[in-house]
């Protein structure tokens, strides 16, 4: 009778064996006393091995646990903090209203600042794109309009655009609302749309922070998309690009 | 046109808490820090880490559970990578530092008979004069985990885990004879 080897008895021993041959050591286990005993005290050895391991006295967890709370909590406080310290930044920067002479309209940072609902990436990008995006009541962008002086807004020259979009945790805030020129000047609507796109793409493929991202469109986010895009003008594709429908 | 800030509205006040009761990463990194913090401090130990560099080791896999989360990435075996995680920062700490003698730490009971506890300190003696892998290997073994994720955490073949711990586990099996 061929015996089996240390190997397979241990093997065997932690369930490691495909069950044909696990089948096969059994058989012979119960036949040969000689494999028994040899499977045995490897039985004996590995629970001695547990019983050490497992016997080792080791420092409480509460201090440690509570320490790591405290490193965890800041990540989202960190986004509260840098979000404060942006708008202070900008606060401190008295922007004249850039209206240039290709129709450039940038957001003004009092006016819109930015605003932003505490959601973790996992959640908001099992949300799905272009969730929540729901259409602006007339009245808020009425408001909009005025707080930035525009008395006599014509129809499907602006989006009343989300500074942060929903998608990327924006809230229908008016002070992350303003209006964007829809088709008019280079930096316009549908090439801040573009991306927006890219940039939670970006954050659900884990390649970007949220909060970067957010804090990104709330502050310049044309130098931002001259950075992703490697461009210094909008790419021909954007220009064209639609996805929200202009203010009507 | 100089247009002076009318007002700024302060974001962090827009902040809203979650309202949808589903479990945070804060509280899902918690959660398995309370599962695998023991196993991991043990196994750190066996690789002759002192104390201290154990809980600072281990704070540190949990903040990059944290972010290998936050991340979105791969999250099928998240024990299998806590230790792997583990594994790597211990190393590079012993690069600065050189290992320390093994300081088996046994569990003394009043009511333990003097034969047993030579026993056990026995089998400490076998296992700190392990070769180091093997005592690695063994370590996981002991807190469970099954080959493939020894090989994975210890960077070898699923031969190689199983040739160490046959080796080991016989050595101890066979030098304790009582």
């Amino acid at each position: 009778m061929r015996h089996v080897t240390d190997r397979e008895l241990l093997l065997e021993l932690d369930g490691e064996l495909e069950f044909a041959r696990s089948a096969a050591v059994l058989r012979h286990t119960e036949e040969c006393e000689l494999c028994r005993g040899r499977q045995e005290e490897l039985a004996r050895g590995l629970a001695r091995a547990v019983e050490a391991q497992l016997g080792v006295a080791i420092p409480a967890a509460g201090a440690a646990r509570e320490r790591l709370r405290a490193a965890l909590r800041p990540r989202y406080g960190q986004r509260a903090l840098a979000a404060g310290a942006l708008a202070a930044a900008l606060a401190l920067m008295v922007l004249p209203w850039v209206t240039g002479g290709e129709g450039d309209v940038t957001p003004r940072t009092g006016l819109t600042p930015g605003a932003v609902r505490v959601m973790d990436q996992a959640t908001m990008c099992a949300a799905g794109e272009g969730t929540e995006r729901a259409a602006i009541p007339h009245a808020v962008a009425m408001e909009v309009f005025r707080r930035y002086g525009i008395h006599d807004p014509r129809p499907r020259a602006y989006e009343v655009d989300y500074l942060i979009p929903p998608d990327l945790g924006g809230t229908e805030d008016e002070r992350n609302l303003w209006p964007q020129p829809y088709n008019e000047g280079t930096w316009n609507a549908r090439v801040k749309d573009a991306l927006e796109d890219r940039l939670r793409t970006m954050v659900c493929e884990g390649g970007l922070a949220l909060d970067t991202a957010q804090a990104e469109l709330a502050g310049d986010w044309i130098g931002a998309y001259k950075r992703h895009f490697r461009t210094a003008t909008p790419l021909p594709d954007h220009v064209a690009f639609v996805k929200d429908r202009p203010w009507e | 046109m100089r247009y002076v800030e009318p007002e700024m509205a302060a974001l962090p006040e827009l902040l809203e808490s979650r309202a949808d009761g589903a479990r945070t990463l804060e509280e899902e990194v918690t959660a398995l820090f309370d599962e695998y913090r023991g196993p991991l401090f043990r196994f750190l130990l066996s690789l002759g880490l002192e104390t201290a560099d154990v809980e600072e080791t281990i704070q540190e896999v949990f903040l990059a559970l944290f972010q290998h989360l936050r991340a979105g990435k791969r999250r099928d075996n998240l024990r299998a990578w806590l230790f792997q995680v583990g594994h790597n920062m211990a190393l590079k700490l012993r690069r600065r530092r050189p290992p320390m003698a093994l300081e088996p730490v046994v569990v003394h009971t009043p009511e333990m008979q003097a034969m047993e506890n030579q026993a056990r300190r026995r089998v400490a003696a076998m296992i700190e004069a392990l070769p180091e892998q093997d005592r690695a290997c063994l370590a996981l073994r002991a807190e469970g985990l099954r080959y493939r994720e020894i090989a994975e955490v210890m960077g070898i073949s699923l031969g190689g885990v199983a040739l160490s711990l046959e080796r080991s586990i016989a050595r101890l099996s066979k030098g304790n004879r009582r």
